[in-house]
């Protein structure tokens, strides 16, 4: 019994949505319903964890925009029908995670019967910072509830207080105009492997799962130092490991690496996936995934 | 699944969801310093000949003067609604801020880490899950509606939800554009500053504590309230189209409030206090008469309106409004409260609940 993930998608940057999160997260949205058969008005909520965004938008929540963009029941309420809840979260890499988790509590009380979580960013703007680190991309997953033995399990999290000296940004007043600041400290990629591990042993001992047992790890964020460090402090060989293709890719990190484990087979119907996430704050992430299906023999 | 409009978590159903909410506590911190409505309008660049006040109702809003912003307003918040609890912060499960803005330190915005994180670590919650979570002024009532679906499955039991918004510095900076009445940046000039904080448990057998809690996005308006960044001033804009907000409110609720309404099976009237989000006076009694002639039933009290003395708080205002009401004492124990969020998105939610005594207790009133 569990929230299981029906399809996920990526989507990159074009040269006209290079300074658009909206616009690559509407394209990621759009494909994500459409290669799943899923018409948008099947949606029930919405959630975007995306962060760098169209020129810092405050308000409304982009989630807003894209339920508007993609069509997902965007006009008056009226009788003998159901609309869209759309709002957004923010917890950096572990953003994705963070959307799963109340996609499943609403989908687990039965109020939704489907939910898209969905991440992307891009530089806000021109002139507003000077090297944007991360890659003009985004990702959706389309999510649904199932009354058999797989599906998401418990999510276990853990901070480690750093005040944001392995991984900062703020957007300031300096030198006259309003710029994005992006800070990140040489012990990053080890700092964040050391909390995603910690995390997933939690994680494995309150389910009382050995890590023997987990096929595969998918996690986030894609740089390979924190996939190598995370690998050695997990104590699994790399090749049992799976980060997104894309090492630039921020808050839809986690997406592109469930999209990339997908499209190169190997979240085999019947397995168990870990999934791992560790960002600024530092905060980590770790779910035990159950993939739906039968394995065909 | 019942076809209704609104995402809704109806009555418990002992499967699914088998534990209720209620408020154990709820905080606030207010800035000092008052600005009147007079004195902000003698600061515009341009003879604008807008009476504000007669328009908005709005006497005066508290800003920070940069004694505090979003971080410090939302700490204190917490502090003050933790005081008002019997447990530690070291006793949360999870604490979700929620504001628009996360300025620290000046008007520096906080991307990463969250500022949830950074909370939770300034009040002790050293258990806590965090995150960030962003629905414009309807933040902090869809953090509540987060946090009570969870504890409902009992995946948690205590959390705080928090919001620190300083966000007065948009007036500042609509004052110097302000031409005439039909400015979009009107609505900025009704900004205040506030923290607020509320603390969401599993209540005890035979507490109602929060029996409906229902949202909904009507995107298609998604584009009529935008604040971002500004680009050559500190802090940020926000351009608002007021007129057409209000109406595809008042075209919406009723039918929404109708559903709430329904999946309890009460009538309007069986409510005691509504809540709505502090935008202007005027609009709230308006957008009320409105409701109430559609719905053709009536709440027992007036809306309660804060927006006169404390200004728009952004997604603190059903929270800095509900404390207003139970420190004059006017709430009872047993007393349904709806509160009603309404925002950019546009964002449509109402989250029903009744108030008991220990609530009240805590702010130092026994009935």
């Amino acid at each position: 019994m569990g929230t299981i993930i029906d399809h996920a998608t990526v989507s990159q940057a074009g040269w006209r949505s290079r300074h658009s999160a909206l616009r690559i997260a509407v394209a990621a949205a759009r494909a994500c319903l459409d290669e799943a058969g899923c018409p948008p008005n099947d949606l029930d909520l919405l959630v975007n964890a995306g962060l760098y965004r169209d020129g810092n938008l405050g308000e409304p929540a982009l989630a807003s925009m894209i339920q508007e963009d993609v069509g997902a029941n965007p006009e008056d309420p009226h009788a003998g029908a159901h609309g869209t809840f759309s709002f957004d979260v923010a917890n950096g890499v572990c953003g994705p995670l963070t959307a799963l988790q109340v996609a499943d509590g609403f989908l687990r009380s039965g109020s939704i019967r489907r939910a898209l979580v969905v991440a992307s960013d891009a530089d806000p703007a021109r002139g507003m910072t000077r090297d944007f680190p991360f890659a003009g991309a985004g990702g959706a997953l389309l999510c649904s509830w199932t009354e058999d033995a797989t599906g998401l399990g418990p999510i276990c999290w853990a901070n480690f207080p750093d005040g944001g000296e392995s991984f900062r940004s703020t957007v300031g007043y300096h030198d006259g105009r309003n710029r994005l600041r992006i800070t990140s400290s040489e012990l990053m990629d080890e700092t964040f492997a050391v909390a995603a591990a910690k995390v997933a042993f939690d994680c494995l001992d309150r389910d009382s799962t050995d890590l023997a047992d987990v096929d595969l790890v998918v996690a986030a964020p894609a740089r390979a130092g924190y996939a190598a460090g995370l690998a050695s402090g997990l104590g699994v060989a790399e090749e049992r490991l799976v980060v997104a293709r894309d090492e630039r890719i921020h808050t839809a990190a986690l997406i592109a690496a469930l999209h990339d484990a997908t499209t190169a087979g190997r979240l085999r119907p019947g397995s168990t996936v870990l999934l791992l996430a560790a960002g600024a704050g530092v905060t980590a992430g770790a779910a035990l995934y159950r993939v739906p299906g039968r394995d065909t023999p | 699944m019942a076809k209704h409009w609104l995402m809704m978590e109806t009555p418990p159903d002992a499967v699914r969801s088998p534990y209720r909410a209620r408020l154990a506590s709820v905080g606030r911190h207010l800035p000092a310093t008052r600005l009147t409505t007079d004195a902000l309008m003698a600061s515009t660049r341009h003879h604008t000949h807008i009476d504000l006040e007669r328009l908005t109702g709005i006497r005066e809003r508290r800003v920070s003067v940069g004694d505090d912003d979003s971080f410090t307003l939302a700490v204190a918040a917490a502090q003050d609604c933790l005081s008002r609890s019997a447990e530690p912060a070291s006793s949360l499960d999870v604490v979700i801020n929620c504001s628009i803005t996360k300025y620290r330190d000046g008007l520096t915005q906080w991307l990463e880490p969250t500022m949830s994180g950074a909370v939770a670590e300034a009040v002790g919650a050293t258990r806590a899950m965090t995150f960030d979570l962003s629905n414009a002024c309807a933040g902090m009532l869809s953090g509540v509606m987060v946090l009570n679906n969870w504890i409902r499955q009992g995946t948690v039991e205590r959390g705080l939800v928090v919001s620190g918004e300083y966000i007065s510095r948009l007036g500042q900076n609509a004052a110097h554009h302000v031409r005439n009445i039909m400015s979009r940046e009107l609505a900025s000039l009704t900004l205040g500053d506030a923290g607020a904080a509320i603390l969401l448990e599993r209540a005890p057998d035979g507490v109602k504590g929060i029996t409906v809690a229902g949202f909904t996005t009507v995107a298609d308006h998604s584009r009529l309230c935008l604040a971002y960044g500004a680009g050559t001033e500190p802090g940020a804009r926000m351009f608002t189209q007021s007129r057409a907000i209000q109406k595809a409110a008042i075209s919406a609720t009723p039918l929404l409030l109708d559903e709430v309404l329904d999946s309890v099976g009460i009538a309007f009237s069986d409510i005691d206090w509504v809540i709505t989000h502090q935008t202007s006076a005027r609009a709230i009694k308006k957008g009320m008469a409105h409701i109430i002639e559609a719905v053709g039933d009536a709440p027992r009290h007036d809306a309660v309106i804060s927006v006169d003395h404390y200004g728009n708080t952004a997604s603190t205002t059903h929270t800095v409004a509900l404390i207003d009401e139970i420190e004059a004492g006017r709430i009872r124990p047993g007393d349904t409260v709806a509160l009603i969020a309404l925002a950019s998105g546009l964002e449509l939610g109402i989250i029903l609940l009744t108030v008991d005594e220990e609530l009240l207790a805590s702010h130092g009133h026994n009935h």
